[in-house]
């Protein structure tokens, strides 16, 4: 396991009393639209023992957004490339399929990016749908938008 | 001065396995948040940050004159920024970091603003 590299000296009073500590942290986010809470009540972060700021490190990070794709109940990376997998559509295909670039889904699969709420429930209806070739499978799904009002 | 602190930015953003990038709580939420980036993570924003210094590219030193952040931060005198180009998306990716660690041994930088 990686030592966790975080900065001892806070970004706030400039002290060096910045140490790991774990706190419930609450945000609100925008879920296309709609606004949610987000609790970790067991966030690791690194906190000044000083002045309490906190510094989103990498690791916080992946917590606080794990805790978002969960709350809001996306589609896992892992999830969306197996499903696709098994119905033989390409990166490629399924970017012209719901009408977002290519990036936007390698992203998604990778866990770089997360898809909107939309998209999402593109992606189920998509992967729902009986297996069947590319093509056919494209005349019953609506791109999400425009070329150029591409979601994510 | 701010040519010095510069070649420090590059070195914290080189720094360690992932760079010692740290982003400001108030610009992780506000990213987050901002329909434009299409929920971009956070870590795959600083990734590409690191790249892009890894790849030869150079943020841009700035005087601090906004009263507001003088005011929140009397020492940080300057900032950076930098341009990125994602790919997938139109407009390259502003990014604005200050300098949290001036040690030399381990220089620290903090994301605190992000948009395009």
């Amino acid at each position: 396991m990686n030592r966790r590299e975080y900065c001892k000296t806070c970004g706030n009073c400039g002290r060096r009393d910045v140490v790991i500590a774990v706190v419930p942290y609450t945000a609100e986010f925008d879920d296309d639209g709609e606004k949610i809470m987000v609790t970790v009540s067991d966030l690791s972060v690194p906190r000044c023992a000083n002045c309490g700021t906190l510094s989103i490190d990498h690791d916080a990070a992946n917590q606080i957004t794990d805790a978002f794709r969960q709350k809001t109940g996306l589609l896992r990376p892992e999830e969306l490339r197996h499903l696709r997998n098994i119905r033989r559509i390409s990166q490629e295909v399924l970017a012209q399929l719901l009408g977002v670039s290519l990036s936007d889904i390698i992203r998604w699969e990778a866990g770089d990016q997360m898809q909107s709420r939309q998209a999402d429930k593109a992606l189920r209806a998509l992967f729902q749908q009986p297996a069947s070739p590319a093509n056919e499978i494209a005349a019953n799904v609506a791109p999400l938008a425009s070329p150029d009002l591409k979601v994510g | 001065m701010g040519a010095n602190r510069l070649d420090l930015v590059h070195a914290a953003i080189r720094a360690g396995t992932l760079g010692h990038i740290e982003w400001k709580d108030e610009a992780f939420r506000l990213v987050l948040n901002d329909p434009a980036l299409k929920r971009l993570h956070p870590n795959e924003i600083r990734r590409l940050l690191r790249q892009f210094v890894l790849d030869g590219g150079l943020l841009e030193a700035r005087t601090e004159t906004r009263p507001e952040f003088v005011r929140e931060n009397p020492d940080h005198a300057w900032w950076y920024r930098a341009n990125l180009s994602v790919p997938g998306f139109r407009d390259p990716l502003f990014l604005e970091v200050t300098i949290v660690s001036f040690d030399e041994d381990e220089p620290w930088v903090r994301i605190v603003s992000c948009h395009f």
